[in-house]
C-alpha cells in the first residue's frame, strides 16, 4: 500500500528549504517555518466545495485556478495596451490599473490568509515562536500575491515588449513587481495600525468598514475623470508625455512608471526620479514591516476577544416593522435584520457592489449629459433613484450566504408552516435596511438638484427597487433558504443570475429613465410609481403560494 | 520546587478587570482541577501561562522560567487542549497529529507513528485520514487531546477537556490522566463537571471575581465535612438560590408570572 504523506512544502516552494541558515541568523525556526507554510498552503488550497468531501482530499489546485482567473483581467490589460501610445501614457495606464487590482485583491482575497487568529492558538501554544508564524504568513501571502502578479501583469510585459521592444518589457516586469511588493507592504501596514488601536468586536467591525471604504474610494477615484470637465483631465492623455509634472509625485502608482519609460525617454530628471522611488519605497516599507512584524501577531490575538456591546433595535427598524412587515413575516423581518447587521462578509462583497452600481451609471449620465442644457440635465436628473434597482441582484443573491449556516438547521425541528414567509421576510429586511434608504437619499439629493421634480420618479423607484428585489428573491429562494451556505471563493460572483437580472434591470432603468427624461410629465411620473407599486404587491403575493416552499434540504449539513 | 507559580496575577480587559489578585504553586506530579463560575478567569490564566496573553501585574514562572509573550522554549514541554476546539479542519487527523507532533521536533514518521497507535487505542483509527471537519465533538476532542500528548510533556494545561465525550470516553480519560500524574506529569485542568473535578483531582484552586477563594484537597476544603464539591462551590460562590431561579424558569415556560428582566 502506498505511504499516505502528511503535510510537505510544494515541489516549486522547496528552495525555501535553502533560506535555513538566513532564517536562523533573524530568529526563525525554519524546521517550523517550512511545516507552518505547507501547512497554511494545504489550508488555504481546501475550498469550502472540496471540504465537504469526508475523505482525504484528492490534490487540489488553488494557485493554478488562481492563475487562470486573473490571467483574464491580465489579458484584458494587455489587449488595452495594444492600442498604440508612448510608453509613458502605457506604463501609466498599467501601473494605476494594477495598483488598484492588486490592492483589491489584498483587501478581500487575500484577508482571510492575513487575518486567521487560529495562528495564534494553535501555532503559538506548540512552542512555535511569533517571527516564525509571522515569516511564514508573509511566505504563504507572498506566494499567493506572486501568483497575482504575474498572472496579472505578465500579458501587458508581452504586450509591451512586442510594442516598445524587449528592454522595456524587462523593465516593465521589474516596476511591476515593485508595485507588488508596494500594495503588499502598505496592506500590512494598513492592518498591523488597525490591528494595534481597536480590539474584540469592534476591530473586526472598523476591519470590515476599512475594507468597504477603500474599495469604494477606490472605485470613485477611477471614475472622477468622468466628473471633470474634458479640458480639465486631458493630462492624463496628452499630459503622460514625458515631460516632469508634479502628479507624478503625488499619485504613487506613477512611480513604477519609471523603469517603462527609460528605454523610450532615455535617463531624465522623471526616469531617474520615478526609478528611484519606485526601487526605494518597497525596500523601505519593506524593512519597516520586517520591524514590527512581532507586533503584528501579539495584536492579531485581539481578533480573538470577545468584546460585542448590547445590542438595540433602533426606531428606524422598529418603524419600518410595524408598516411593512406583517404578523407572519415581522419574526422574519427581525431575523434578516438583525444578521445582516453582523454579517462582515455580506457587507464586504455587497456594499462595494451597490455603490458601484449607484457611482457607475450615475457618473455615466453625468459624462453623457456633460455638455446638454441644464433643462435637460435636470429633466433625467429627476429619474437617477431609479439606478438603486442596479443594487438588488448581487444583493439579494448573497442573501444565500452565511459564516453560520449551520444555525439554519433551526428551522428543522421549529414548527415552520410557512417557509415563503421566511423568504419574503429576510428579503424585505434587505430592502428596508439597504436599499429604500439609500433610494430615498439619492431622491433627496436628485430633489435638491432638481427643485422637487424628483420627489414623485422617488416614489416610483422605491417601488420598482421593492418589486425587483422581492422578483430576485422570488427566484433565488425558491428552493433553498436564506443564510444556509458558507461563504466561500466559489460563491463570491453570483453567478448567471446575478448577470441575467442585473441586465434586465439594465434594460428596465434605462428605458425609464430615457423615456422619463424625454416625456418628464407627472402622468407619467405617478403612472410609473403606481404600476410599480401593484408589481410589488403582486409579486410579494406570490411568496405565499404553496407551490413556493423553500426546502430545507440546502442547508449545510454535517 | 514547584514547575508552575503565580504571583499577584492581575489582568483586565477594558474596563472589565477579570483576575484581581491571583497567587499558586504547583509541584510535579499533581492533577489540579481549576474551578469556577463562568467568566472567573479560568482560561485567563491558563491562556496568561502560555503566554498568549501577558498579565497587568504579578509575575508568572513555569519551570523556573519568568514568563513573557516571549518566551517558547518552557512549551516544548507543555501540552494544551483548549476550550474552544481551534483545530484546522480542513485538514485530516494524520495531517493535523504530524504537523503538531513536528512543531515538537518529532520527525514526520514518529508523530505519525505514535498518533495512528494512539488513535486506535481509542478507537478511531478508521477517522484517521478523514477531514476533521467531518468529526463528531467528541471525536474531535479526542484529536486535541492526542495532540496535547504527542511529544510526552511534563505539564498538561487541558480547558474542558470533556467536552464531548461519550460515558466511556470520560472513563477513559480519567484513567489516562491518573496514570500520567503516577508517572509524575503535572495535570493542571478546569471543568465544570464538579463529581469528576472532586474524584481527579489532588489539589482544588477555586476562582471566584478574579481571586483563589479556596486552596488544597478536597478533604481539606470541605474541612472533612460530608459536602460534594457542587455544594461547597455553591456555598464558597455565595450561590444558593438555584431552587428559586429554576422554579421561575418553569413559571415562564408555563406561563406563569414572568420573574425575568425586561
Amino acid at each position: 500500500m502506498a505511504t499516505i504523506k502528511a503535510l510537505s512544502l510544494p515541489r516549486a516552494l522547496s528552495w525555501l528549504t535553502h533560506l535555513s541558515p538566513w532564517l536562523n541568523r533573524h530568529g526563525v525556526n525554519p524546521d517550523q517555518y517550512q511545516l507552518l507554510v505547507a501547512s497554511k498552503l494545504t489550508l488555504a488550497g481546501r475550498s469550502q466545495a472540496s471540504r465537504r468531501s469526508r475523505r482525504r482530499p484528492e490534490s487540489t489546485h488553488p494557485l493554478r485556478n488562481l492563475f487562470i482567473g486573473y490571467l483574464i483581467v491580465g489579458v484584458l490589460i494587455g489587449l488595452f495596451l495594444m492600442i498604440p501610445m508612448n510608453a509613458a501614457l502605457s506604463a501609466g495606464l498599467l501601473m494605476n490599473s494594477l495598483f488598484i487590482m492588486f490592492f483589491l485583491t489584498m483587501l478581500t482575497s487575500f484577508s482571510t490568509l492575513i487575518l486567521d487568529p487560529r495562528d495564534q492558538t494553535i501555532f503559538l501554544t506548540h512552542a512555535v515562536e511569533r517571527k516564525t508564524i509571522n515569516y511564514a504568513r508573509l511566505t504563504v501571502v507572498g506566494v499567493y500575491f506572486a501568483v497575482t502578479i504575474v498572472a496579472m501583469g505578465l500579458p501587458a510585459v508581452i504586450v509591451l515588449a512586442i510594442r516598445l521592444g524587449l528592454l522595456t518589457g524587462v523593465l516593465t516586469a521589474l516596476g511591476i513587481v515593485l508595485l507588488g511588493l508596494t500594495t503588499l507592504t502598505l496592506s500590512l501596514f494598513l492592518y498591523l495600525v488597525v490591528l494595534r488601536f481597536f480590539d474584540g468586536e469592534r476591530l473586526k467591525n472598523i476591519l470590515n468598514v476599512l475594507q468597504i471604504v477603500i474599495i469604494i474610494g477606490m472605485y470613485v477615484v477611477g471614475q472622477l475623470p468622468n466628473l471633470l470637465p474634458k479640458t480639465n483631465y486631458s493630462f492624463l492623455t496628452t499630459g503622460l508625455d514625458g515631460a516632469f509634472h508634479w502628479y507624478y509625485l503625488v499619485f504613487m502608482p506613477f512611480w513604477f512608471m519609471g523603469p517603462t519609460m527609460m528605454p523610450s525617454f532615455g535617463l531624465t530628471t522623471l526616469t531617474v526620479t520615478l526609478t528611484a522611488l519606485a526601487v526605494l519605497t518597497p525596500v523601505v516599507l519593506l524593512l519597516i514591516y520586517m520591524h514590527f512584524s512581532t507586533n503584528f501577531e501579539t495584536y492579531l490575538a485581539k481578533l480573538d476577544q470577545s468584546s460585542d456591546r448590547a445590542r438595540r433595535e433602533g426606531w428606524y427598524f422598529k418603524l419600518m416593522r410595524r408598516l411593512f412587515a406583517r404578523k407572519q413575516t415581522a419574526p422574519f423581518f427581525t431575523l434578516g435584520w438583525q444578521l445582516l447587521g453582523v454579517e462582515r462578509d455580506f457587507k464586504l462583497r455587497v456594499y462595494p457592489q451597490v455603490a458601484y452600481a449607484l457611482i457607475v451609471p450615475a457618473l455615466l449620465l453625468f459624462s453623457f449629459m456633460r455638455e446638454a442644457p441644464w433643462a435637460m440635465v435636470s429633466a433625467f436628473l429627476a429619474y437617477v433613484p431609479y439606478f438603486l434597482i442596479m443594487a438588488a441582484p448581487i444583493a439579494v443573491i448573497n442573501l444565500q450566504f452565511s459564516h453560520q449556516p449551520l444555525a439554519m438547521k433551526i428551522f428543522t425541528y421549529v414548527p415552520f408552516p410557512a417557509a415563503g414567509s421566511l423568504a419574503r421576510g429576510v428579503v424585505s429586511a434587505l430592502y428596508f435596511r439597504l436599499l429604500a434608504p439609500l433610494t430615498l437619499l439619492l431622491g433627496l439629493l436628485a430633489s435638491l438638484f432638481t427643485r422637487g421634480q424628483a420627489i414623485i420618479p422617488t416614489i416610483g423607484a422605491l417601488a420598482m427597487t421593492y418589486a425587483g428585489t422581492l422578483l430576485i428573491g422570488l427566484f433565488v429562494f425558491n428552493r433553498r433558504l436564506p443564510f444556509a451556505v458558507a461563504f466561500s471563493p466559489d460563491n463570491a460572483k453570483g453567478g448567471a443570475v446575478n448577470l441575467v437580472a442585473g441586465i434586465l434591470a439594465l434594460l428596465v432603468v434605462g428605458l425609464v429613465i430615457v423615456i422619463g427624461g424625454f416625456v418628464h410629465n407627472l402622468f407619467f411620473d405617478l403612472g410609473m410609481a403606481s404600476f410599480w407599486l401593484v408589481v410589488a404587491g403582486v409579486i410579494a403575493s406570490l411568496y405565499n403560494r404553496p407551490a413556493f416552499q423553500p426546502t430545507l434540504s440546502e442547508v449545510d449539513d454535517d | 520546587m514547584a514547575v508552575i507559580e503565580l504571583e499577584h496575577v492581575a489582568k483586565s480587559f477594558g474596563d472589565k478587570q477579570v483576575l484581581t489578585d491571583v497567587s499558586f504553586a504547583i509541584n510535579p506530579g499533581t492533577i489540579v482541577g481549576y474551578i469556577g463560575q463562568n467568566g472567573a478567569g479560568k482560561s485567563t490564566t491558563v491562556k496568561m501561562i502560555l503566554g498568549l496573553l501577558a498579565p497587568d501585574a504579578g509575575t508568572i514562572k513555569v519551570f523556573d522560567e519568568v514568563i513573557t509573550p516571549q518566551s517558547t522554549t518552557y512549551k516544548q514541554r507543555i501540552g494544551y487542549v483548549p476550550e474552544l476546539a481551534d483545530v484546522f479542519d480542513a485538514l485530516t487527523a494524520r495531517e493535523y497529529l504530524a504537523l503538531i507532533g513536528q512543531l515538537y521536533g518529532m520527525t514526520e514518521a514518529d508523530a505519525v507513528a505514535k498518533s495512528s497507535a494512539l488513535m486506535a487505542i481509542l478507537g478511531l483509527s478508521d477517522a484517521f485520514d478523514q477531514r476533521i471537519v467531518s468529526y463528531s465533538k467528541g471525536m474531535r476532542q479526542q484529536v486535541l487531546i492526542i495532540a496535547s500528548l504527542l511529544h510526552n510533556p511534563d505539564i498538561l494545561f487541558w480547558d474542558e477537556p470533556l467536552n464531548g465525550l461519550d460515558a466511556n470516553a470520560v472513563l477513559i480519560i480519567e484513567e489516562i490522566l491518573r496514570e500520567l500524574r503516577n508517572r509524575g506529569k503535572t495535570i493542571f485542568y478546569s471543568s465544570h463537571i464538579m463529581d469528576v473535578v472532586q474524584k481527579l483531582s489532588d489539589r482544588i484552586i477555586l476562582l471566584n471575581q478574579g481571586q483563589v477563594i479556596a486552596d488544597g484537597d478536597f478533604a481539606t476544603i470541605s474541612q472533612n465535612s460530608d459536602t460534594s464539591l457542587q455544594q461547597l462551590f455553591n456555598d464558597l460562590t455565595g450561590f444558593s438560590e438555584h431552587g428559586q431561579k429554576a422554579s421561575a424558569f418553569v413559571d415562564v415556560i408555563a406561563g406563569g408570572a414572568g420573574h425575568g428582566d425586561n
